[in-house]
């Protein structure tokens, strides 16, 4: 990465959050998950995101319509609402959250490094995360790309986004997370929203 | 386990039509007269719209599919959007199938499979109208105008899941005008049927594969 010049770099800032909605949202998303030893499930997604409190409401339900998950998080506190097995495993919870939130809130911090790839391409990253590091990926034009990194600078997930609508949110978006035990989900947006004041209070995100 | 499986069987038998047939009288007047309705029909196909209610959303979730049934026991219920899937139950056993993101079908092992399984078997009891047969719901028979079929959970655990189904019947005999599925005060599931055919010839092949 080519680091763009110091001058320029509050520039590029706000760019790289420009993936990441500022106002609380509501979406409708189908989700084929794919895992190991090809199992594969698709469930109707409901995901609602207020990012000034960084608070993720999801609620997964079945083909048929039955509510499987009903849960909210916000800064590693999690209340699940419902859950009905295997979903009702705190870890597989805590899994999902952290999947939603990498796709959907931006890094919590400002970037500490900008520059351009080979291919030109803007990459911001984001190393505030004990965890390790995040990388947001923004070309010209095109899909843009989250890189999320071990402390062992491992790549443990990969989103792609492709298309996005007037409310900024892509209408397909793709995440593989690597390692033993990886998957993949992918998401196709049904519809989006913004939420109101009013409305944001009134679903309890 | 079995807190899931009520709410599967409870899903799958809301999507299910009951049959028409030729009946005198109020059909929905009393338990025998709808097991005498119910009796005449040896197979149902019928499309339905799904709509899923839930607080947090401003509208439901529309699903639309179509649904098969063939006495004794084979079921195939079939969605074709937002996500096509297919459930099959076919000599006595269940399967699902789902498109995967616009590829081929593949068996889905998902959440909810293994209650599917279940319910299905369940399920049949109630084409024949012996609602009590089953050992998740107890049902109560309303008559009126419409006539209503109230589901409720035998089981206390259950209720924390699914409060009730409610079956409306059509005023045409041995038709079922909705299915209606209430999970809480916050979440429901509206099935309604429409352009329901009684005793078509149904081929095997709906019930052996998914197409």
């Amino acid at each position: 990465m080519t680091p763009v010049p110091m001058q320029e770099g509050y520039l590029f800032e706000q760019e790289c959050l420009s993936p990441f909605p500022t106002r609380p949202w509501r979406a409708v998303h189908t989700m084929h998950v794919s895992g190991p030893y090809r199992n594969r499930a698709s469930v109707v997604g409901v995901t609602i995101v207020d990012p000034s409190l960084r608070r993720i409401r999801a609620t997964m339900i079945s083909v048929e319509g039955i509510v499987l998950l009903d849960a909210v998080r916000q800064r590693g506190e999690t209340t699940i609402h419902r859950a009905l097995a295997p979903l009702d495993s705190p870890a597989i919870v805590k899994g999902l959250f952290e999947d939603v939130g990498l796709m959907f809130l931006a890094p919590d911090s400002d970037p500490d490094r900008i520059g351009r790839s080979e291919d030109g391409d803007l990459v911001c990253r984001f190393e505030g995360d004990r965890r390790g590091a995040t990388d947001v990926v923004l070309p010209r034009e095109g899909t843009w790309r989250i890189l999320r990194y071990g402390k062992n600078q491992s790549l443990e997930a990969r989103i792609e986004a492709h298309g996005t609508t007037r409310h900024a949110l892509s209408e397909r978006m793709e995440l593989e997370v690597y390692g033993r035990g990886g998957y993949t989900i992918v998401l196709n947006l049904l519809e989006v929203e913004f939420l109101t004041d009013t409305e944001s209070f009134s679903v309890r995100i | 386990m079995n807190s899931l499986r009520l709410i599967l069987v409870l899903a799958l038998l809301a999507s299910a039509a009951f049959p028409s047939a030729v009946l005198c009288g109020d059909w929905g007047s009393d338990w025998e007269a709808l097991r005498q309705s119910l009796s005449l029909v040896k197979s149902i196909r019928t499309d339905f719209v799904q709509q899923k209610n839930l607080k947090v959303l401003s509208r439901p979730i529309i699903s639309r599919g179509r649904f098969f049934y063939r006495a004794p026991g084979d079921i195939r219920w079939e969605y074709e959007t937002p996500i096509r899937s297919v459930v099959l139950l076919h000599k006595g056993e269940v399967h699902r199938y789902t498109r995967h993101d616009g590829g081929e079908y593949d068996e889905d092992k998902g959440p909810g499979v293994e209650a599917v399984r279940l319910v299905l078997a369940e399920m049949t009891h109630w084409f024949t109208g012996h609602f009590e047969a089953g050992d998740t719901f107890v049902p109560t028979l309303m008559p009126g105008s419409p006539s209503k079929i109230i589901l409720s959970p035998r089981k206390q655990g259950l209720q924390g899941f699914i409060q009730r189904i409610e079956l409306t019947l059509s005023p045409r005999p041995g038709v079922l005008r909705s299915v209606e599925i209430v999970e809480s005060q916050d979440a429901s599931t509206l099935i309604e049927f429409q352009n329901p055919e009684i005793n078509p010839a149904l081929s095997d092949r709906l019930f052996e594969r998914f197409e």
